[in-house]
């Protein structure tokens, strides 16, 4: 039994093959064949890309009927030879222009869909009129196809010329921002973890605080023994507090604010009644917790500022609002006005950096002078995770 | 042969300034406290003044340093600096002062501080403070490298971490902010500003442009003296350097 194959079908299959694989071959492949050439990556890219497509066209060579006349090999060639010629002015001008056009689109901020969609457009309007262009080329004798045919088949080539650039487009975003992100948070997470679980073993106390009020201890303790016992206490409370055993990371807000207390009673005594404070807490926010050490490093940056303006008494209003959903803790003083960039302290970095591990997206800080100056932090649904 | 040396005390805690005096008053015959001082600004004043032989000056004071007011003093008297704690200056203020003394006070150090004042009275007269004191003060000034920077939301402000700014985009004469999580913020200053205070983390690359260098996750090159960076953020914002600015950014990346 003998299978004939007619030349023509054998040579426009073989010519579908060798030039497709061609087309894959450089696209993958193109980094790698350039590398000699010296050229930056962007023109590389360009260049790839229209030989890609440069295939890509030679390969659909048989929709072009005209071509397809040929009886012989050698007369193929020469179908092939008109046909490369014809391809590449009608595929790298495109090509070129959309790639402008990507570049231009990158530099300018858009969002990823919007500048994928525009460069899309432009892959349909090119794609569509040159095949249209060539279509109309081709002497009406030989032509086959009309152009309402030749439109179609466009359509549907750079349809599948644009869903292959979407997909590869955001296969390499993705993969990209995976990566990224993956190892970005983790190592960012990490450091911050590590940091807040040493900060907590660490005393908290600010050493110049600690050896001020052993100082005023030791004055007090000669004439005014109530007040240096007093003082002795709330200093052995806070200690307690900073140095407990089981190192929790988190403390119910009264805890703080009781911690808060004592170290305002210190600084009340030391600086014997230049200052004047109002605490008050919903009854509703007392048993939510918070991270430890999130208040007195705030209080204490309120009692240094109440207290920077001489012969004027110093007042600090601790404010602390909300319930489970939502906490609004407002620490207000009568010192000078914050500037307009205030550099923070180690005690705010560390409410900063506490506040981003265990509220990250839901926690805000804000620092106001207008109707009056206070720092808020507002927490919302604060015991998600505490 | 006695001096008797006037001083001033600077001190803003009333309780540490009642301690100093009530040691002092056990050398009455050698000190005489002439006046005392609970923040700076008074001290300064005080002391320009009353002219004492030597100030008992704490390191921490309400409104300023003590360094802070040595620089302004019109007049120029020995130092003893008191301070609780201050681990990154003391041997500094050693070399600075007369002497220091360390919170809670003793008397034997009080003691050994005004027999080494009475050495350096007595002695060539040199005050050791003034000599090079310029010098030394700038060493002493604690380096505050900036972590934060404030941006404005209405009438409040909020801070931002500098490790969490991608990159700052010029708008007109203001700034946006890009953080890493996306957010886009207003802040007041104009580039050129912000150059000039920010860490040596953040580059200008562009007319408009500053980024973070920390946040830079691809280089390409875009043409023979741009590059096109690609910045670590959700939408892998891209920042085409501009040509002015190429010896920066080669010199920053290695490029």
């Amino acid at each position: 039994m003998h299978i004939h194959i007619p030349l023509q079908t054998a040579v426009v299959l073989s010519n579908v093959f060798v030039f497709s694989s061609l087309g894959i071959f450089l696209y993958y492949r193109y980094e790698i064949l350039f590398s000699w050439l010296n050229i930056s990556t962007f023109n590389q890219r360009r260049l790839a890309i229209c030989l890609v497509f440069l295939c890509f066209y030679m390969a659909i060579m048989s929709f072009y009927p005209c071509y397809n006349g040929f009886k012989t090999l050698s007369e193929f060639f020469v179908c092939l030879g008109y046909h490369f010629l014809r391809s590449a002015f009608f595929v790298f001008l495109p090509v070129l222009a959309i790639m402008y056009i990507e570049r231009w689109l990158e530099t300018r901020n858009m969002t990823f869909l919007k500048r994928r969609l525009i460069v899309v457009l432009f892959i349909l309007i090119f794609l569509i009129s040159t095949n249209i262009w060539m279509a109309m080329l081709i002497d009406p004798t030989h032509r086959v196809a009309t152009i309402t045919y030749t439109f179609l088949m466009s359509l549907l080539f750079s349809g599948i010329v644009s869903a292959m650039y979407l997909n590869v487009s955001y296969a390499n975003l993705a993969e990209k921002r995976l990566r990224f992100e993956r190892e970005l948070e983790l190592s960012r997470l990490n450091e911050l973890k590590t940091k807040a679980e040493l900060d907590a073993l660490q005393a908290k106390v600010n050493p110049h605080f600690l050896y001020n009020t052993l100082n005023s201890i030791a004055e007090l303790s000669l004439h005014q023994g109530g007040k240096a016992r007093q003082m002795t206490i709330a200093l052995a409370e806070l200690f307690r507090y900073s140095l407990n055993k089981k190192n929790e990371m988190v403390m119910a807000i009264e805890d703080e604010v009781e911690m808060v207390e004592n170290y305002l009673m210190i600084e009340k005594i030391r600086f014997e009644d230049k200052l004047e404070i109002s605490i008050s807490i919903d009854e509703a926010a007392k048993r939510i917790k918070v991270p430890k050490f999130i208040l007195q490093p705030l209080v204490e940056n309120a009692v240094k500022h109440g207290l920077k303006e001489p012969d004027k008494k110093g007042i600090i209003r601790i404010q602390i609002k909300g319930d489970a959903n939502k906490i609004d803790i407002m620490i207000h003083d009568n010192g000078s006005p914050f500037p307009e960039d205030i550099q923070i302290g180690y005690g705010l970095k560390s409410v900063m950096d506490k506040l981003a591990l265990f509220y990250p997206g839901r926690h805000t800080i804000y620092f106001e002078n207008e109707p009056t100056k206070q720092v808020t932090i507002s927490i919302t649904d604060p015991q998600k995770n505490a | 042969m006695l001096n008797l040396y006037k001083t001033v005390i600077v001190e803003d805690e009333a309780p540490a300034r009642r301690l100093l005096n009530e040691l002092l008053s056990e050398h009455r015959q050698m000190i005489h406290v002439a006046g005392e001082a609970d923040n700076g600004a008074a001290a300064i004043d005080m002391i320009n003044r009353t002219r004492p032989d030597v100030i008992f000056l704490d390191i921490q004071l309400p409104d300023m340093t003590g360094l802070d007011v040595l620089k302004q003093l019109e007049y120029k008297p020995f130092v003893i600096f008191t301070t609780a704690y201050d681990e990154y200056a003391l041997k500094a203020f050693d070399s600075l002062s007369v002497d220091y003394l360390l919170k809670p006070l003793k008397e034997d150090r009080i003691v050994r501080a005004l027999s080494k004042l009475q050495h350096f009275a007595n002695g060539s007269g040199i005050n050791p403070v003034w000599n090079n004191f310029e010098s030394l003060f700038n060493g002493l000034k604690p380096q505050n490298k900036a972590t934060t920077l404030s941006v404005k939301k209405g009438t409040k402000f909020t801070l931002v971490q500098l490790a969490d700014i991608v990159y700052f985009e010029a708008y007109d004469k203001y700034t946006f902010v890009h953080t890493t999580n996306g957010q886009k913020l207003f802040c007041d200053h104009m580039l050129a500003v912000l150059e000039e205070k920010l860490s040596t983390d953040f580059i200008r690359v562009q007319k408009s442009y500053i980024v973070n260098k920390q946040k830079i996750v691809e280089i390409h090159k875009y043409s023979n003296n741009r590059y096109t960076l690609v910045l670590n953020n959700k939408d892998f914002t891209r920042v085409v350097t501009g040509p002015s600015y190429l010896d920066a950014v080669k010199e920053a990346f290695g490029v």
